[in-house]
């Protein structure tokens, strides 16, 4: 917890690569799961980078995707309760019967933030997703190379684009029938 | 004023026969990847049929009671070739696989499920198996087929089960702080509505890329997922070879 608290507050600091670069960072996660500490440093760091738009980094910390979808599902849950009560005060006793739907999880999502999602990228020749941004990969090129992570660099990147080009126009067929 | 005009038309005309040299190479490249797969396309049918044969030893003996429950995803397309499903089911049958999910993303195999579960040696539908009925779990295969309204609508309608049972507990933010919901009731839900099949330990991929179209997101934390390539050219070999890959993959955590 120290290391990410020392690289947050690194990352804040005005001669750091977030602001020579213009990256806009962005913590997904249950935060209140962290130290508080950390969380604040998190939390400076969105801050400070709140205005930059040229890159966004999203970093998933204290994140699963059946957390996040779980999480999402309360979320509107409580804003469909919000809004019954709301129309009760209104119109007397009246309780539409309005159900939760899809969009509305969506918008509750941790990653709702990032666009959608065209590649993942799965480093050390493994073939699992291991609970990440499950409800995000419906119609997305799975990429699994067998390079360890801290070997990966811009050629294996290139690779990667150019298995999704390989791919691009079957997905997009897919996307459209959603 | 011309001297300008024309050094712009110059400009034009190498900006375009740039632009056309880097398309050539963009598609050179492609051309060049699109060989490597062919390439490899032929090694892997190769070896499949290797595997087939029984010459590549270590295929020979497979511990297929590590695979508890499989699942196979189908481009819909192909998912119309019944045969060919009917056909990976018996090779199934026959190395010992018991449970099976069968996906495809516009439900073509549900509406194919009667003629499935009647082609099938022994097949019966997931859900149908009795829990004290045990005989009936060991020599018959189960066969359970999902499609896109069972990943995310369907968390949609277990969100909404949960929600009602919320309301009616009369509880309020008031009373709770954080989290009203956990995975577990999630899962409870799910299964309520019917969408509540187990988490496949393998996830094998037919089609024409390494996308799971879909798939319950909910069941999937943990699974194994294999790009197969397409149903029409499926292989004996390539099956053995994905399910004897899976049982020597070492997972260190979530389970």
């Amino acid at each position: 917890m120290d290391l990410l608290k020392f690289t947050f507050e690194l990352s804040t600091e005005k001669s750091s690569i977030a602001h020579r670069y213009n990256i806009k960072f962005h913590f997904s996660g249950n935060l209140d799961l962290l130290s508080e500490p950390v969380t604040n440093a998190a939390k400076e760091l969105m801050a400070k980078t709140a205005n930059y738009s040229k890159f966004v980094f999203t970093f998933c910390i204290a994140y699963t995707s059946t957390d996040e979808m779980v999480h999402a599902v309360q979320v509107a849950c409580k804003e469909r309760q919000s809004e019954m009560r709301e129309l009760k005060g209104i119109a007397g006793d009246y309780e539409p019967e309005k159900p939760v739907k899809v969009v509305d999880i969506e918008k509750h999502m941790y990653m709702a933030i990032a666009p959608d999602l065209d590649i993942v990228v799965r480093s050390a020749g493994e073939n699992r997703l291991s609970n990440f941004l499950l409800w995000q990969m419906a119609n997305i090129d799975l990429y699994s190379t067998p390079t360890l992570w801290p070997e990966m660099n811009f050629w294996h990147l290139v690779l990667a684009v150019l298995d999704y080009q390989r791919n691009h126009s079957y997905l997009e067929k897919k996307k459209k029938l959603l | 004023m011309d001297f300008k005009k024309e050094v712009r038309i110059v400009c034009g005309w190498i900006a375009y026969f740039g632009d056309l040299l880097l398309r050539l190479l963009w598609h050179l490249v492609h051309v060049i990847i699109s060989l490597f797969y062919f390439t490899l396309g032929i090694a892997n049918a190769l070896e499949s049929y290797l595997i087939s044969w029984g010459v590549l030893k270590r295929y020979r003996s497979l511990h297929v009671n590590k695979l508890r429950y499989l699942a196979i995803v189908v481009e819909s397309e192909e998912a119309y070739e019944t045969s060919k499903i009917i056909a990976l089911l018996q090779w199934l049958a026959d190395i010992g696989v018991k449970h099976v999910c069968l996906y495809d993303m516009e439900g073509i195999l549900k509406k194919s499920k009667d003629f499935i579960l009647a082609k099938v040696d022994g097949a019966v539908l997931y859900g149908e198996t009795h829990e004290n009925n045990k005989l009936l779990d060991q020599t018959h295969m189960t066969l359970e087929f999902a499609s896109f309204c069972d990943g995310k609508e369907a968390v949609a309608k277990a969100a909404n089960v949960l929600f009602m049972k919320y309301v009616k507990s009369g509880a309020t933010d008031q009373n709770q702080k954080g989290h009203i919901f956990t995975e577990s009731q999630m899962s409870e839900a799910l299964k309520t509505i019917g969408s509540g099949g187990p988490e496949p330990d393998l996830l094998l991929v037919y089609g024409p890329a390494r996308c799971h179209l879909g798939f319950p997101a909910w069941r999937i934390r943990y699974t194994e997922i294999v790009h197969m390539g397409p149903l029409k050219s499926m292989k004996y070999g390539s099956l053995i070879k994905a399910i004897h890959k899976f049982t020597r993959v070492q997972q260190n955590y979530g389970k």
